[in-house]
């Protein structure tokens, strides 16, 4: 699809950003983008595991967004992932489009226990603690996404994309303007990967 | 709490916040006439020294001022604290506070209240009324076309875009506007870098200062309000930048320098005295005014040095007396009042508007400076009601769950560790945090608390000399003398001897009843610092203790020449006066001292034993009685007046105080 040489694929100065916490779906998000035919800032560094089979998808110096934000120009007119808190150390200065994913935190947190598990560690924080810090940082990323004139954003909802992935991907086509491949992106979401289910139903957005 | 409003309901309080305004540098100007907005509230309220607080930073005080608690209390504790998920360190916030601020308290008692400008309120806080914070004025670019207002500068939104055209940048401050600060600005050759940098530096104090001014004054023309607070940094910018070229000239200091900048301190108040009459005039003759400080800053001959703008001394430049004045109906009129603490600022407005005084709070409510003060009522704290700002309560994170946050998701891989740099950033800001809630701790008389920080302090950096001299003056506050030896000798042992060491040691021996030890210590560190004003005052001290009194007076008058305004000095010449039967001239100095400053114990205690010694006794009884108002339990206070009042007759007062005397010393209280 990318080589057809119809799609028009090119976002200009435009960054795509895919955010959100920490096991909120960023990861499969990438992976939609890149079915899509989407470019992805990534370096494979971050290897897939048993947390996540696909890959992560990640770039390395976003990891060091808050003093080095130089590579920013080289994402123009790619996605990258950037999980909160780092989305709030973008500068303004450039024309982000977010794709901002959203996840039940209970399920949020149970996913990142199961990976500090995995790893042999522990929680360091009581659960309601990081649930309340993981609040905050949703509604400042709210305050964030709303401040920022050059930016424009979508939020999307991960339990939506699991039981709902073609409609998702042409949502996130038209955010993007952009012809994507549709079909591509839904068919590689695979709902045997969402481990951490709660009983409360999703909120649809 | 509105039923309770019998006071409160036509009250309106005008809250005038001015850095390091000084009586010393006032009050000259009021006796000119060119302070005449001032002078009207002195004339027709009360003034008086406002005590300040260690370590006097103005971002702790000025919210000790707006909450009534000490720092270690309130949790601003510096400038600047760690910010793990962004770039290491931040500027301190107003979300760093851990407790309510007046205009929340304010708010919540439905009172319309709006804040200006105030130290460490960034970002705006929602409150029944507007709220625009201390980086609002703040000049971040040099293009005035390209200075957006900071984000969250302005609650509620709806404001934000008018006020923002009410920002001043410096390029729009003219020539001539500089030239009541600097008459022959326009005769200097400003392509010298240096004079440059003095001229563009007022412009940029008076555009900041401009700034808040008319953020102020559009509120109190266009909002219905209660409360108002507004504070201006522009005089201890000023004096940062211009105190050592103020008269008199200091050694190092040309006469030209003298000559070109020396006027700009005074003009400078008389420029905030003109923002304060518009202030007064906008907020109508039945508002309350109040003016405060922070601190005081040095002006005479005793200014530390002739550069004030360095990070590391800038607080020596800071006296530890403020101002406070404070006009307004129900209030006594041309009167002092003594005593007065930058903590006294929150309960005296609470009772000004009929609102209890949280018991949480450390300061207390000024009750002389009220014609008739009435029932102060309590509640427990103001902390535990409900938060009724319109938005709700905020809960920011704590220090350390955002720490325990970043650390979650560098084990999750999310976030990159810190870099060594970043980690030195945050270990250094911590530090001082640390450093700072130490010193609030031991003034608050929480020794225990503070020497277990001091302790953990001193152990995670054992390479630092001042935190492990903070370790071993907590100690000696403690009266742990043996710990603080120790502490001391393992300080000398790694670090060296130093001048602080020297006399810190000193005052260690003199506690242990070492007088000529410390005396050799003292030696040792005036070899080191010969004009060290408070070294010659400890010296002095300890002579005292060797009833040495001749040379103890030596001393005292060396300290008081360079220092006349030295109440404790002396306190100290008065002891080694009248020791030596030079009563006359004792008297006159403890009154002198007392007159400097009416909070001093020791000072009414002196003078109350002299004017015995003279057979004064109801003048002497009088000097005891308000000493122990400061002091209670002073149990020579309680013996003197003992044999005071038996001498005059009054047998059920000598008796009181001798019951009083057997609770604190039983083994001297039978007083024959």
């Amino acid at each position: 699809v990318l080589n057809s040489g119809d799609i028009p694929l090119s976002f200009g100065d435009s960054i795509i950003v895919v955010s959100g916490l920490p096991r909120s779906g960023t990861s499969l998000m990438m992976a939609m983008l890149q079915a899509g035919g989407v470019l992805l800032l990534t370096d494979g560094i971050r290897a897939p595991d048993a947390d996540n089979p696909n890959g992560y998808f990640e770039f390395e110096p976003v990891k060091l967004l808050r003093t080095d934000h130089t590579w920013l120009t080289e994402a123009r007119g790619k996605a990258v992932k950037i999980v909160l808190p780092l989305l709030f150390q973008l500068p303004k200065t450039f024309a982000i489009r977010v794709l901002f994913m959203e996840r039940n935190l209970a399920e949020v947190i149970a996913s990142q226990t199961a990976m500090l598990t995995r790893k042999g560690l522990q929680l360091q924080l009581p659960p309601e603690t990081l649930k309340a810090a993981f609040e905050r940082q949703l509604m400042q990323a709210q305050a964030f996404l709303v401040a920022g004139s050059e930016s424009k954003s979508v939020r999307i909802n991960f339990g939506e994309v699991l039981t709902n992935p073609a409609d998702v991907a042409a949502a996130v086509a038209s955010f993007l303007q952009a012809k994507l491949d549709v079909a591509a992106m839904a068919a590689i979401v695979n709902p045997a990967l969402y481990r951490q289910r709660t009983p409360v139903p999703f909120r649809t957005r | 709490l509105k039923e309770d409003f019998s006071l409160a309901e036509k009250r309106k309080v005008l809250l005038v916040g001015w850095d390091s305004a000084d009586w010393r540098l006032i009050s000259p100007l009021l006796d000119r006439g060119l302070m005449p907005a001032l002078s009207g509230i002195v004339e027709h309220g009360v003034m008086g020294n406002l005590a300040s607080i260690e370590p006097i930073l103005s971002p702790l005080i000025w919210t000790s001022i707006v909450t009534g608690k000490f720092p270690h209390k309130h949790g601003v504790l510096g400038f600047a604290e760690p910010d793990p998920l962004g770039e290491g360190v931040r500027n301190i916030r107003s979300s760093t506070r851990q407790t309510k601020a007046l205009w929340n308290i304010l708010s919540e008692a439905g009172l319309r209240t709006h804040v200006v400008g105030w130290y460490a309120s960034h970002p705006a806080e929602a409150i029944r009324g507007v709220c625009v914070t201390d980086r609002f004025a703040l000049v971040h670019s040099p293009k005035p076309d390209d200075w957006p207002m900071p984000d969250g500068a302005v609650a509620p939104a709806s404001v934000a875009e008018t006020l923002a055209h009410f920002r001043v940048h410096p390029t729009e401050i003219e020539g001539n506007q500089l030239l009541p600060f600097v008459p022959c600005a326009a005769q200097l050759d400003q392509r010298n870098p240096v004079v440059a940098e003095r001229l563009t530096a007022i412009a940029r104090i008076l555009a900041q200062t401009a700034s808040v001014q008319s953020a102020a004054t559009w509120i109190l023309e266009n909002e219905p309000w209660d409360f108002l607070a507004v504070y201006f940094r522009a005089l201890d910018d000023f004096g940062h930048h211009f105190m050592p070229f103020h008269p008199p000239r200091l050694p190092g200091v040309t006469g030209d320098e003298v000559a070109t900048y020396g006027n700009v301190i005074e003009a400078a108040y008389c420029f905030h005295d003109m923002m304060l009459s518009r202030l007064i005039h906008l907020a109508g003759k039945d508002a309350t005014v109040m003016i405060v400080s922070d601190h005081g800053f040095e002006s005479g001959v005793q200014r530390p040095g002739i550069v004030a703008n360095q990070m590391e001394t800038m607080s020596q430049w800071h006296r530890p007396f403020g101002i406070i004045a404070l006009a307004g109906t129900g209030l006594v009129k041309d009167e002092r009042i003594y005593g007065s603490s930058v903590l006294d600022v929150t309960p005296t407005i609470l009772h000004l508007f009929g609102l209890p005084v949280g018991s949480d709070m450390d300061g207390k409510v000024l009750v002389n400076a009220f014609e008739q003060p009435g029932r102060i009522d309590r509640l427990s704290s103001w902390d535990k009601t409900k938060d009724a700002t319109p938005e709700g309560p905020t809960k920011p994170p704590s220090r350390e769950e955002e720490q325990a946050l970043f650390d979650h998701l560098v084990a999750l891989g999310y976030m990159a560790p810190l870099d060594p740099n970043t980690e030195k950033l945050i270990k250094s800001a911590t530090n001082e945090l640390s450093f700072n809630r130490i010193c609030s701790l031991a003034m608050a008389g929480s020794y225990a608390d503070a020497e277990s920080e001091a302790r953990g302090l001193a152990e995670k950096n054992p390479e630092d000399r001042r935190f492990r001299l903070k370790l071993a003056q907590v100690l000696l506050f403690a009266g742990k003398l043996t710990a603080a030896r120790q502490a001391l000798e393992n300080l000398e042992a790694r670090l060296g001897a130093c001048e602080n060491c020297d006399r810190m040691f000193a005052s260690l021996l003199t506690l242990e009843g070492k007088f000529d030890d410390a005396i050799a210590r003292l030696h040792n560190a005036e070899q080191r610092a010969p004009d060290d004003l408070r070294l010659h005052e400890q010296i002095a001290r300890v002579l005292l203790y060797k009833r040495k009194w001749r040379d103890a007076e030596q001393r005292f008058r060396r300290v008081l020449k360079s220092e006349p305004e030295n109440p404790t000095a002396s306190v100290g010449l008065a002891t080694a006066l009248v020791r030596q039967n030079k009563d006359v001239d004792a008297v006159e100095a403890a009154l002198a001292a007392v007159s400097l400053q009416h909070f001093l114990p020791a000072g009414h205690f002196q003078l109350g034993a002299i004017l015995s010694k003279l057979r004064f006794p109801e003048r002497a009884i009088q000097a005891f009685e308000t000493g122990l108002a400061m002091q209670p339990g002073n149990a020579l206070a309680h013996r003197y007046l003992c044999r005071l009042y038996r001498f005059i007759g009054r047998l059920d007062q000598a008796e009181l105080h001798r019951r009083q005397l057997r609770q604190i010393a039983p083994q001297g209280a039978d007083e024959k």
